[in-house]
């Protein structure tokens, strides 16, 4: 699934790669040359896509590891840009350890469930973008999981 | 700036370019930006969460220079909240108006200045987003 979102036409576009994962955490990175939009600095849009589709392998994680499946929605962002951007940016993404049982517990009980992603870039080790995401999940039964 | 010489400037863009954007109307407090359906969908075929928030971008941008009266300073989008209320399945239109109009003395002063916008996705006739950025205006960049 991870392969099938680094996959889809965006993240080929602007050429979105994997660069780590952790038990709670993400990371992808995307070159500069295809997300700039002035010569030399990052477009907000496209770094917000990448921290968006970070943020999104993050929830699939959870629910990968929970043995889960289910579509998952961004319901609500909020993002600050502290810095303009002007290197290829590495975007971090995680959820509170102490988020994800509740999460998954009520995923199990009510079939939809909501949790926070935190993401943050950082440049010459300043914090350059801090990102806060809501997430929904929808739990598909596993006698509707296809393929 | 005019309509059509902000709609000039726009096409100088590249993220209008990589969004599949184009400015349909534009006046001194509102831009209308459309980007066509077949556009960068999710997983689940709406319109792509990060598509949306960069034609939010653009519209915020577009209405800064609208405001500055030129595209000759300096831009940059300092902060964005978006929810997201129902997926897009087609076409996707936003209308960015001001909700704060940046204050030009302080440019004149040589300070840098903010506009506060917002922004509405509207699908089939309902709110289907709402986002509000802030963004700064600064002195053009000495040569």
């Amino acid at each position: 699934m991870m392969a099938q979102l680094l996959s889809t036409s965006y993240a080929k576009n602007i050429g979105v790669e994997l660069a780590s994962f952790d038990r709670n955490q993400v990371q992808f990175r995307a070159p500069l040359e295809s997300i700039q939009s002035i010569p030399g600095i990052a477009f907000s849009g496209s770094i917000y896509s990448l921290t968006a589709m970070c943020g999104w392998a993050t929830v699939y994680k959870a629910l990968h590891e929970a043995n889960l499946t289910g579509p998952i929605w961004l319901t609500d962002s909020s993002t600050r840009h502290y810095s303009r951007i002007t290197s290829s940016p590495l975007v971090t993404c995680s959820i509170n350890p102490l988020h994800v049982e509740p999460f998954i517990n009520s995923l199990l009980r009510g079939g939809k469930a909501s949790i926070s992603v935190v993401g943050e870039i950082y440049q010459d080790k300043q914090l350059a973008l801090a990102y806060h995401g809501d997430y929904t999940a929808k739990l598909v039964p596993p006698s509707q999981i296809t393929g | 700036m005019t309509t059509a010489e902000l709609l000039d400037y726009a096409n100088t863009l590249q993220a209008p370019k990589l969004l599949g954007a184009e400015l349909v109307s534009a006046s001194d407090d509102k831009v209308i930006l459309r980007s066509p359906a077949n556009t960068h969908r999710n997983d689940k075929g709406g319109a792509f969460a990060g598509s949306m928030y960069s034609l939010c971008g653009l519209g915020g941008w577009l209405m800064c220079v609208q405001q500055a009266g030129s595209p000759e300073f300096k831009f940059d989008m300092l902060q964005g909240d978006i929810h997201y209320l129902s997926a897009i399945q087609g076409e996707i239109i936003l209308e960015t108006t001001v909700k704060s109009p940046a204050d030009m003395s302080l440019l004149d002063a040589g300070k840098a200045t903010s506009c506060e916008v917002t922004g509405t996705f509207i699908d089939n006739g309902k709110v289907a987003a709402i986002f509000t950025g802030i963004f700064s205006i600064g002195l053009p960049p000495t040569p």
